[in-house]
């Protein structure tokens, strides 16, 4: 069901602000945090242009939420007053971008990497969120984002297996009601060869347990037919710089994108 | 690297652009821009912003989706605007393609030059007169105009919704968006897009390419308007062009919908039946032929004269054949003689009934 007044979405970030996030790329000069900022900021301006702002008004199509989990705690990541129902319409977040010098994007998100990665408590928080906003909005779409930088002992060093368990439990119900995504995207500063969108689940643990609690990807993100021949899970390991642009710029397209046909418009007689 | 919507505004505030647009020189229009971005609307495939010049004002309709550059789309863009021209029809703004003119992120982009057509859009035209009747009954006559208009001259439009059709002071209705239009001498066999969801019949697909795919839409806003001018209640004061009156859900399941149910309790039957019928046919395509019983003889190729009238000129000798204009074709495109016209038509509607029946 696409996104309007009446049936607006829920667009949530749980961004990982944890001082491993204040690495550089490859040991080169932007710092992981600064691109998370950048692409997130990005991903925002692109909801206004592409579903909020529509013949010269804004509509209350998209409502926001975002958390960033650092040191010991999740607290609220827009510049906006943190409301009772911790989202905001949208009339209140997409005039709260703040125009800086030298970025493309105004700046709905900022933040200085400090402190670890409470990520399982940034979980329970959307899924209360989530569950407060299904009670107002019961068929209407909500997209999650998690973006993370985290590795296996910072995220589930300290977790029991019925810890664990218990959070792909939490997923797996998200993920039975109908409208719910979850892309994951895990980035590494270390230069690895990034997992893109994968249709089985890595061998190791970690790389697992992200893939468990992503959902699908719907198919309308993808541009070229080739991608859309198989079910790819909305989950990235080890996005560079590039991935997380390109991971991001498709994220939103779910959001505001209506199904298109997946063929292309050929000519009769003509060979494709 | 994927152009976003957002590197077109920049683009086009930056000037970016490579080649004269043919309109003498501009300024962007940035009236109702947000975070100092120029005004824009945003289509499907394309994005449109306001370019204006000392004594006139255009669309200029940029592609923001890959599907829409592709080298046959734009052909099929550049037949149609040739075609238009040709017809000279009321209903629809010349437009004319100009290849690689705006430069984004390193990529060429084509773009759409249009003339602004100065009116207001359909969804706030009729929220704004909600309780005036007769402006509403005047609209449901030029929608009945407007279907004769599109079939007569073997034109069909894939997306006519409330985003897509102008209102002009005199009540005149125009269409926009031209890459959801299509006529019978230039046939695709794939529909670039499905249409307004929350507009069109829910089995439509990408196969379905008509004859006859602006009927379904003309004929539900009709139905819509006899609600409104019975209870002016039933349409927001700034209702969204998304879902104007019903969503793609109350289009899915008219059964258990409430505004269907609410619609039944408001107009004649006469009015939401034929709809109800339409929605509950196994294809678009006999949802059409309900809706619209000749479609397959009103949708007639485009030629000068029907041909009783063709066969007895020629048989006149002394009158000459009226001389068609000649138009310019793309060098990809051949134009195409009188009995090719034919030929393509009546093979779509072979064609349309086959792919639907599927």
């Amino acid at each position: 069901m696409k996104i309007t007044t009446s049936n607006p979405g829920l667009v949530l970030f749980l961004i990982d602000g944890s001082h491993s996030t204040g690495a550089t790329w490859g040991g080169g000069a932007e710092i992981l945090a600064d691109s998370i900022m950048k692409q997130t900021n990005q991903f925002i301006l692109d909801l206004v242009v592409n579903a909020v702002f529509d013949e010269g008004e804004l509509r209350d199509r998209i409502k926001l939420s975002a958390f960033i989990a650092q040191g010991g705690e999740v607290n609220w990541a827009l510049e906006v007053e943190q409301p009772s129902e911790s989202w905001l319409s949208s009339e209140q977040w997409a005039n709260s971008g703040r125009k800086a010098e030298g970025s493309k994007a105004p700046l709905w998100i900022e933040y200085s990497p400090v402190g670890k990665t409470p990520l399982f408590e940034g979980w329970s928080k959307v899924k209360q969120v989530i569950s407060n906003f299904k009670q107002q909005y019961a068929n209407s779409p909500i997209f999650l984002v998690t973006l993370t930088d985290g590795d296996f002992k910072e995220l589930l060093g300290s977790k029991t297996d019925a810890e664990k368990k218990q959070m792909v439990e939490i997923f797996d119900n998200l993920k039975a009601e109908n409208n719910f995504t979850h892309l994951v995207v895990h980035i590494s500063s270390d230069e690895q060869k990034p997992l893109v969108f994968p249709s089985e689940a890595p061998d190791d643990e970690f790389g697992r347990f992200l893939f468990d609690i992503s959902t699908w990807m719907p198919q309308m993100a993808f541009d070229n037919p080739q991608e859309t021949k198989q079910m790819r899970r909305a989950y990235v390991l080890n996005a560079d710089p590039g991935t997380l642009t390109k991971v991001l710029e498709l994220g939103s397209k779910v959001v505001y994108q209506n199904p298109m046909p997946e063929s292309n418009l050929v000519f009769e007689g003509e060979e494709e | 690297m994927t152009i976003t919507a957002a590197d077109i505004l920049q683009a086009v505030d930056e000037g970016s652009w490579n080649t004269d647009l043919g309109i003498g020189s501009f300024t962007i229009d940035y009236s109702s821009g947000h975070f100092d971005m120029p005004s824009f609307r945003m289509g499907a495939s394309w994005m449109v912003v306001i370019a204006i010049t000392k004594s006139k004002k255009y669309a200029i309709r940029i592609p923001k989706l890959e599907s829409a550059k592709k080298p046959h789309a734009l052909d099929k863009l550049e037949r149609m605007g040739e075609i238009i021209e040709e017809k000279n029809v009321e209903w629809f703004p010349e437009f004319q393609l100009i290849r690689d003119a705006l430069s984004v992120n390193g990529e060429d982009l084509p773009v759409l030059v249009m003339p602004f057509v100065e009116g207001s859009n359909l969804s706030q035209y009729i929220a704004d007169n909600r309780n005036e009747p007769d402006k509403l009954y005047e609209l449901i006559a030029n929608f009945v105009l407007l279907e004769n208009e599109l079939l007569r001259e073997g034109f069909d439009h894939g997306d006519v919704s409330v985003r897509n059709i102008l209102v002009e002071d005199s009540g005149k209705l125009v269409l926009i968006d031209p890459d959801a239009l299509f006529h019978s001498t230039c046939g695709v066999n794939t529909s670039p897009e499905l249409g307004c969801s929350s507009i069109n019949h829910p089995l439509r697909t990408s196969n379905d390419v008509g004859p006859g795919l602006c009927i379904f839409p003309i004929r539900l806003l009709t139905m819509i308007l006899h609600v409104i001018i019975q209870d002016s209640s039933m349409i927001a004061k700034k209702p969204d062009p998304q879902a104007f009156f019903f969503d793609d859900v109350d289009l899915q399941k008219p059964a258990t919908s409430e505004k269907f149910d609410q619609v039944k309790s408001l107009i004649d039957a006469k009015y939401y039946s034929p709809i109800l019928s339409a929605l509950n046919a196994s294809t678009l395509m006999a949802a059409t032929e309900l809706l619209r019983p000749d479609i397959h003889r009103a949708s007639k190729p485009t030629v000068l004269f029907p041909i009783e009238e063709m066969m007895a000129l020629m048989s006149i000798s002394t009158i000459k054949p009226v001389k068609k204009r000649r138009v310019k074709h793309h060098p990809k495109m051949r134009p195409l003689p009188l009995s090719e016209e034919f030929r393509i038509s009546n093979r779509n509607k072979v064609g349309g009934g086959s792919e639907d029946d599927q």
